[in-house]
């Protein structure tokens, strides 16, 4: 019992300012069953006050260069790491890999967002929220890092509102486009592009490749799923 | 919501126009009448929504007040309910607050030349005050009009009668209300209706009809005028879910509505707002690396603590509780307590990517047993090369080859509980509300206070846990209503605890959570059980793993505490209890069965049937018949109600376990009461069940 007691008393102190100032609003404590309504509650209110209450407006955030991102991740991350645009999300952030299965590769922001690819395309993320949570494209991957103009299938598969996966077969025709050729964080690439057209019967969407003579998929705008829109890939560091 | 044919046939509108355009879809509409399901305007149509979809509308005019809730049950048939008030139709020149049920079936689809038929009956079981039964055929004309006409029965059969089709329509025995009033049912004078609704475009509905309904009472009550049967509206969309109405009633009259149509499997925001799981880590080949797939760390003692510490910590990062852990050389297993994702696939996912990454190479076999309440339920047994080769696969690869079986059946060599596991404390405070609705006095009341919750779990399954409230501000206390029970007061004097209980013990109870033999769970809960009742409350469950059936049985000995809910009782004691059957009939539907003595003493049975969707949300309904008859139970003859659950996680699109749960009951009175014991068996175990887990299982990698 003692142990109970004093168990009981180190939480309460270290509530007590949340007891003392913030009863009147959100919950206090360490059962989160019972929390989280009025942290939700407590959210909800601050979000409409935010948009009620002017003056507060963040400034528009000055866009990034995708240079001195990629510096500063390659100085501070040894491994592989990409740089991704979502562009929906307008979220552009480095990814680092953590994570190597076969010839899938898990990339993730420093939130813990994850990007798989699979031979430079695009296969899953996790943690975005209306995930894409796996596809095929074995038949695309192929055709694109040989550079190889073509007709292949897809498959792409998200949950549905009730988190039941539903697959969205893809028919995709892929392209020779113009030859390319770029620097970026310190790398010259020669690539040539392609572009893959696929379309099911709701969606209609196109991806596009800028492939070396290796077969490496330097840069990239690939659709993740209808609700994520298109992400751009920039190979960082292999 | 909007058919996607009318959307997509747009175009062909102009050039089909005068045409009759055929269709073999359901017809659906998102323009509810002011009765809540879809509708003309005070005119039923023939149409329905998609299944599923919850409605709520608010209709107000002079001649009263409906707020209804919607519910498509399935494809064809649709439910409503409804509180609403009648202003002046007493003879004292009081409002009649009544509520009521109606339900609509719809027999017929459209096709080519025939219209959809849908029959309905409204206010079926309630006082009857808009008690009606209607046949109704509705067509579409061209794509954004659409046609209605009908026949109507009782209420609906009070204005331009053609005579009684089937006999005459015997006198309302209201009695005390709450029967279906089967032997009216389509009796009397019938009288026919029609209108028309034209989509003007696609946010703004026209709508006109010719009404059957004479508003007797109304009329002769003198709060309304009915000087004409023709009746004009719009129905402006404001966004997905949002509309409004407005009315010309009755050519003396303007109506105003606003309606929210919901639908449970489009949450409103994206799901998976969480962070990422782990990778899967795969083991080195044993041809490359043999070294690594040697199994003589078995005899290091430091290396199953080590890798336990390290699983546990992985865990609880992932909001995951490992109670225990069993290491051998090629199996590995752990007990589970998921207390973050609603769904508890992805709870045995992330765990099972855990332990690619934590176990030596010679493990092969992964047995991950869920636990609830400390008791465990269920296992997943899982080959490790799998989950290693299936991770960026559909998910139902896995599932094929993921084994379900009962948590304690075979053998569960060497499980080590882990460390700090137990004993457990964790305690809140909160805010809470208490809300009475339905009070004719004052049809919402609420108090406001806080709330402080304790649990300590002395081991698996031993739980002390308890509730005390205090009231910050509210009117609770205001009610001046007593309960006019003619029988023992079991339940409907919760006025008195509202207005006494401040502050209050909700709850303080010591659990005991057991298995005592494969597919059976024992529960045994003794202290104060709820707001008005203590005692000991047992309860067995019997339910394999794989099964849809589930049997249980519960009795309780109880004493109605004291007004002041704190530690004294009152002088009534009680034994009550149930035989239970549970089933899972599929697509959704779970039925119920309860048999046995209620709180008053009372024999009967309570059939309860629950819609339920993959993410949690749960729309259902429930009856209450016991030996107590109607005269003693008073209004309503019989305890009935509707119940609704949403999964937090669907409004916030993170994931928790928390689901906000409430129960619309029109009457809150003493015949066919059942104890509100917390922590009941079967919703328990469930969710670790294969039925349940298969369905979400599309979360596994997730």
């Amino acid at each position: 019992m003692t142990f109970r007691l004093r168990l009981a008393g180190l939480g309460l102190k270290a509530h007590l300012p949340c007891i003392l100032l913030g009863l009147a609003l959100a919950g206090c404590g360490t059962d989160t069953s019972k929390t989280e309504g009025t942290s939700i509650a407590v959210g909800v209110v601050k979000g409409l006050a935010a948009k009620v209450l002017p003056g507060k407006s963040r400034a528009p955030a000055a866009t990034p260069d995708p240079e001195k991102l990629a510096a500063s991740a390659k100085a501070s991350f040894a491994g592989p790491i990409i740089l991704a645009q979502i562009e929906k999300a307008g979220l552009l952030t480095v990814l680092g890999e953590y994570g190597r299965n076969d010839a899938n590769r898990t990339y993730s922001t420093p939130n813990e967002q994850t990007l798989v690819l699979r031979d430079g395309l695009l296969i899953a993320t996790r943690g975005l929220g209306n995930d894409l949570m796996s596809s095929e494209s074995a038949a695309a991957a192929g055709l694109i890092t040989h550079r190889q103009p073509g007709s292949v299938s897809r498959v792409y598969r998200y949950l549905d509102g009730e988190g039941i996966e539903r697959p969205l077969p893809m028919r995709c025709t892929l392209t020779l486009g113009p030859a390319k050729s770029f620097d970026f964080s310190g790398s010259h690439y020669e690539t040539v592009q392609i572009d893959e057209a696929c379309r099911s019967d709701s969606v209609k969407v196109t991806n596009n490749y800028w492939v070396t003579a290796g077969g490496t998929i330097a840069l990239s705008r690939q659709w993740i799923g209808p609700a994520l829109g298109h992400v751009t890939i920039q190979l960082v560091r292999p | 919501m909007r058919g996607q044919k009318i959307a997509g046939l747009g175009m062909a509108s102009i050039a089909a126009f005068g045409a009759i355009v055929a269709y073999a879809d359901p017809l659906l509409s998102d323009n509810p009448g002011t009765f809540g399901l879809p509708g003309l305007i005070d005119m039923p149509t023939a149409e329905s929504v998609p299944e599923g979809m919850i409605g709520a509308t608010v209709f107000r005019f002079s001649g009263g007040l409906r707020v209804t809730a919607t519910f498509q049950v399935t494809d064809r048939l649709q439910g409503a309910f409804r509180y609403s008030r009648v202003p002046g139709v007493f003879t004292n020149g009081s409002a009649l607050y009544d509520r009521s049920f109606d339900v609509q079936y719809r027999v017929l689809d459209e096709r080519r030349l025939r219209p959809a038929i849908a029959i309905g009956l409204r206010d079926f079981i309630g006082t009857g005050v808009y008690s009606g039964e209607y046949v109704v055929a509705t067509k579409t004309i061209t794509p954004r009009l659409r046609a209605t006409a009908g026949l109507g029965w009782g209420r609906l059969g009070t204005n331009g009668d053609i005579g009684s089709p089937f006999g005459s329509r015997p006198a309302l025995n209201i009695g005390e209300g709450g029967k279906a009033n089967t032997d009216q049912w389509f009796r009397g004078p019938a009288a026919p209706f029609l209108g028309f609704a034209w989509d003007f475009n696609d946010k703004l509905t026209l709508k006109a009809e010719y009404s059957s309904d004479a508003y007797p009472r109304e009329t002769a009550a003198g709060t309304f005028s009915r000087d004409s049967s023709v009746n004009l509206g719009f129905d402006y969309h404001i966004n997905k879910s949002a509309s409004v109405s407005g009315y010309y009633l009755y050519g003396s009259e303007v109506g105003l509505q606003f309606n929210l149509a919901i639908d449970p499997r489009k949450p409103p925001v994206p799901s998976g707002l969480e962070t990422a799981p782990l990778p899967v880590r795969p083991r080195p080949s044993p041809v490359s690396d043999p070294a690594a797939w040697a199994t003589d760390w078995t005899a290091d003692p430091e290396v199953h603590p080590g890798v336990q510490t390290a699983v546990a910590k992985a865990m609880e990062k992932d909001g995951m509780v490992l109670e225990s852990m069993a290491l051998s050389a090629t199996r590995a297993e752990v007990r589970l307590r998921n207390q973050k994702y609603l769904a508890q696939p992805q709870a045995i996912g992330r765990t099972a990517r855990i332990l690619t990454r934590a176990l030596p190479p010679s493990v092969e076999t992964l047995v991950i047993t869920s636990t609830a309440e400390g008791m465990p339920t269920s296992s997943v047994t899982l080959n490790r090369r799998d989950v290693e080769q299936l991770e960026s696969e559909e998910s139902l690869a896995l599932l094929r080859k993921a084994e379900f079986s009962d948590g304690i059946a075979g053998a569960h060599p060497g499980l080590v509980p882990t460390e700090g596991a137990y004993p457990r404390f964790v305690w809140s405070l909160a805010p809470y509300g208490e809300a009475s609705v339905f009070d004719p006095d004052d049809p919402f009341r609420a108090d406001f206070g806080v709330e402080l919750a304790g649990r300590y779990e002395f081991a698996p399954g031993l739980i002390f846990s308890g509730t005390v409230r205090k009231k910050i501000v509210g009117n609770l206390d205001d009610s001046t209503r007593v309960s006019d029970s003619t029988v023992y007061h079991v339940r409907s004097d919760l006025v008195e605890y509202q207005k006494q209980g401040d502050p209050g013990i909700h709850d303080l109870t010591l659990a005991w959570y057991t298995r005592p033999a494969p597919n059976l769970y024992g529960r045994v809960t003794v202290g104060l059980l709820e707001r008005m009742y203590g005692g000991v409350s047992g309860e067995i469950l019997w339910k394999p793993v794989d099964s849809r059936l589930a049997l249980g049985v519960e009795v309780n000995h109880v004493k109605q505490r004291d007004f002041d809910t704190l530690f004294t009782f009152r002088d009534y004691e009680t034994t009550t209890g149930h035989v239970s059957a549970y089933y899972d009939f599929g697509k959704g539907f779970m039925g119920q069965v309860d048999v046995g003595r209620y709180l008053l003493g009372d024999w009967g049975a309570t059939f309860t049937l629950d819609r339920e969707f993959a993410n949690g949300w749960k729309v259902g309904a429930y009856a209450t018949f016991t030996d107590l008859s109607e005269a003693d139970f008073g209004e309503g003859s019989f305890d009935k109600g509707v119940r609704l659950t949403i999964p937090v996680s669907w409004t916030t699109g993170k994931p928790s376990t928390n689901k906000v749960s409430t129960v619309i009951k029109p009457l809150n009175r003493d015949g066919g009461a059942r104890l509100d014991v917390d922590g009941r068996l079967y919703d328990t175990v469930r969710s670790t069940h294969q039925g349940d887990m298969q369905i979400q299982w599309g979360r596994f990698w997730r």
